[in-house]
C-alpha cells in the first residue's frame, strides 16, 4: 500500500494565539485538495502531535487556496510568556505535521509525470 | 480631498526587534506612501508592564533606532509612519521622536499620538470575565498588572485627516494599522463590510514583513529562497476595491510567490471565514492568490462581516519565575548521562525546593558542539539537557541554573558548561489573559505635537 508523506505533497505553516497553535496545510498542486480534506482529518492530526498537546482540535476548510487550517487548543503550554516548551511560539509544529505520513491511495499528483523525476 | 489611485503600503517591522537594514532600505527606494511598525508582540507588552512597574519607559524601547533607520528616506519621500510602539506610554514614544526629529535635524514634522488603550480602570470597574479562566478579573487579585485594548484604526484615520505625518498607537491591531490608510486615503466607511474584511485582509498579509517574502518559508530543495541574508521587506499596491499587489523591494533578497502568500494567509488565524479584527470581521474563504509577474502575487475577493461588539482587551498577569540551566554530554551514552542528570536535578528540585512536575521540564538537544563526532548525523552523539520550572519567587527560580551547574563536579562523567549554556538563569513572568468590553466603553483620543 502506498505510503505518502505530507511534506511530500503540502507545504505548511503554524503560529501562536495564546495557548494555542494553529497550523496551515496548504496544496502544492491544487488538484489534492479533495485528498487531503479526505485523509487529513483534525483527529488525526491531535493524535499526531503526541501526548504534549491536549486540545481539542478543530478543522477548518480553504478550497479557493487548497489549504486546511488545523487550530489545536492547549498546544503550546500556557502559551509563549509562560511556556517551558522551548517552541512556545508553536513555529515548529508546521515541520511536525509535515511529517505525518498517509497509508492508502496516492494523491492525484503523485501519479503525473510531470512532478519531479522520483 | 482627491482620492488615490493606488496606495502603496510597507511594512517595516513584524515585531520590536526587527530588521533595521531592510526597514532602511523600503523606506529609501520603496516609494511608499505609508510604512507600518508592528511593534508589539505578546514578549513586548508583557515587557512594557514589568518596565512601567520600574519605573522605565513602558514604550517599545526599539523604537528610537527604528526612527533613526527610517526618518530620512521617509521624509524625503513623503512617507508616513503609523506604529503602535506607544504601549503604555504612548505620550513618552510621541516625546522621544520629537527628540530624534530634532536630533536629525528633521523640522515640522507632526507626531501624532493616541490615548485610551490602558483600560485598567475601565476593567477594574466592570470585572468582566476572563476567557481563559471563566471567572471575573477581580478573581485573579493582586496579580492583575492592568489591562491593555487592541484597537484604535478610528483614532489612527483621526490623526492622519488632522495631517499627521507620524501615528503612535497603544497597541492598534497589526492588520487594522494597515487597514487605517486605505481608510483614510479611498474614503472607505467605517461600515462597507467587504471593504473593511479586504483591508484588514491584505493588513494581515503584510504585517509580518518578510514572513510573506521569503522568511519563514526556505526549504533546501523544496523551496529555495535566493539571497535570504538580505530579505527585502513587503510592498502592498493597494486598490481602491481592497485588491493588491504583493510584491517586495526590487533589488532584494527573497521571493514572493503564491505559496508564500498562502502560508501567510493562514498564519495565526482561526476559522478563516471569521477572523475576527477590533474594525470588522474577514472571510479568507473568498480569497483568491494568483501569480501576476515576478515577485508579484495579486490578492483579491476577500469579503468582510459586520464587526462584534466587543474589542479583545490583554490582561497582564504576574505568574512568577522561570528558572533554566542548560549542560551538555558528549559520546556514547550521552542521552543516558543527560537522563541521569535530569533524573538527578529533578529530585533536587522537589525534594529541597517544593517543585511540582508539572512545573518542571527537561529537554534533549543537540548535534555536534562538543566535538565533530562523523559517523551518520542522524544517530545522536551529544545531548544538551536544559532544565525549565516555574516557581514563586526568584530565589525559588535560581536554584536551577545553580544545581545546573553543580553537574561538572557532582553529576554524570563529562558534562561540557561553557558560553552560552552558562549564560541566562532567571526570567520573570508577565502572562496575558484575554476579556472583552464594549468598543463604546473604549475611549481614544488622539494628541499631536509638531517636532
Amino acid at each position: 500500500m502506498p505510503v505518502t508523506k505530507l511534506r511530500d505533497v503540502c507545504h505548511a505553516r503554524s503560529g501562536d494565539k495564546g495557548a494555542t497553535v494553529n497550523i496551515g496545510l496548504i496544496c502544492y498542486e491544487p488538484e489534492d485538495y479533495e485528498w487531503i480534506r479526505e485523509h487529513v482529518t483534525a483527529d488525526l492530526v491531535l493524535k499526531h502531535l503526541g501526548p504534549g498537546v491536549k486540545g481539542p482540535a478543530v478543522r477548518y476548510e480553504l478550497p479557493k487556496i487548497g489549504a486546511l487550517n488545523f487550530v489545536v487548543h492547549e498546544a503550546l503550554d500556557g502559551g509563549v510568556t509562560c511556556a517551558l516548551m522551548i517552541d512556545g511560539h508553536g513555529k515548529g509544529f508546521s515541520t511536525i505535521l509535515l511529517e505525518l505520513e498517509i497509508r492508502g491511495e496516492a494523491p492525484p499528483s503523485r501519479n503525473l509525470p510531470a512532478r519531479g523525476s522520483s | 480631498m482627491t482620492k488615490k489611485q493606488t496606495l502603496r503600503l510597507g511594512a517595516g517591522s513584524a515585531h520590536e526587534g526587527d530588521d533595521l537594514d531592510a526597514a532602511r532600505a523600503v523606506a529609501e527606494r520603496g516609494k511608499l506612501d505609508y510604512i507600518v511598525f508592528d511593534c508589539s508582540s505578546e514578549k513586548a507588552i508583557s515587557m512594557a508592564f514589568m518596565r512601567k512597574q520600574a519605573g522605565l519607559p513602558a514604550y517599545d524601547i526599539q523604537l528610537e533606532p527604528k526612527l533613526r533607520a527610517v526618518l530620512p528616506g521617509c521624509v524625503r519621500n513623503g512617507t508616513k509612519i503609523i506604529a503602535n510602539a506607544g504601549a503604555l506610554d504612548p505620550e513618552g514614544a510621541a516625546r522621544l521622536a520629537v527628540d530624534v526629529c530634532r536630533d536629525l535635524g528633521i523640522k515640522g514634522l507632526k507626531v501624532a499620538y493616541v490615548l485610551g488603550g490602558d483600560v485598567s480602570d475601565v476593567v477594574r470597574q466592570q470585572d468582566p470575565i476572563v476567557r481563559e479562566t471563566g471567572k471575573p478579573v477581580s478573581a485573579l487579585g493582586n496579580d492583575v498588572m492592568g489591562a491593555l485594548a487592541y484597537g484604535g484604526f478610528e483614532a489612527i484615520v483621526d490623526a492622519l485627516r488632522s495631517g499627521a505625518d507620524i501615528v503612535l498607537t497603544p497597541r492598534a491591531g497589526d492588520s487594522e494599522q494597515f487597514l487605517a490608510p486605505m481608510i483614510h486615503e479611498f474614503g472607505w466607511k467605517f461600515d462597507d463590510w467587504d471593504r473593511i474584511g479586504s483591508g484588514l485582509g491584505i493588513g494581515h498579509l503584510l504585517e509580518c514583513g518578510a514572513q510573506i517574502t521569503g522568511g519563514y518559508f526556505a526549504e533546501p530543495g523544496l523551496k529555495d529562497v535566493p539571497d535570504l541574508h538580505r530579505l527585502g521587506f513587503p510592498i502592498g499596491e493597494v486598490e481602491p476595491d481592497g485588491s493588491a499587489i504583493i510584491t517586495k523591494l526590487p533589488g532584494t533578497g527573497g521571493v514572493v510567490n503564491e505559496q508564500s502568500c498562502k502560508e501567510q494567509l493562514v498564519y495565526e488565524i482561526g476559522d478563516p471565514a471569521a477572523y475576527i479584527h477590533a474594525p470588522g470581521v474577514v472571510d479568507f474563504t473568498t480569497t483568491s492568490v494568483r501569480q501576476a509577474g515576478p515577485d508579484r502575487v495579486r490578492i483579491a475577493g476577500t469579503t468582510g462581516h459586520p464587526r462584534t461588539s466587543t474589542a479583545r482587551v490583554a490582561l497582564a498577569v504576574r505568574q512568577g519565575f522561570i528558572g533554566m540551566g542548560r549542560v551538555l554530554y558528549g559520546g556514547t551514552g550521552a542521552y543516558r548521562k543527560a537522563l541521569l542528570a535530569a533524573d538527578m536535578v529533578g529530585r533536587q528540585l522537589r525534594e529541597r525546593y517544593g517543585a511540582k512536575d508539572s512545573d518542571l521540564r527537561f529537554d534533549y538537544i543537540g548535534y555536534n558542539a562538543l566535538f565533530d563526532w562523523g559517523g551518520d548525523p542522524d544517530v545522536l552523539k551529544e545531548i544538551e539537557l536544559r532544565v525549565t520550572g516555574r516557581f514563586l519567587t526568584k530565589d525559588e527560580a535560581q536554584k536551577v541554573r545553580v544545581l545546573v551547574s553543580q553537574l561538572p563536579v557532582n553529576g554524570p562523567a563529562g558534562a561540557a558548561w561553557g558560553r552560552p549554556l552558562d549564560q541566562g538563569g532567571v526570567e520573570e513572568v508577565v502572562t496575558f489573559y484575554s476579556t472583552l468590553l464594549p468598543h463604546k466603553d473604549i475611549k481614544y483620543s488622539v494628541h499631536q505635537f509638531v517636532a
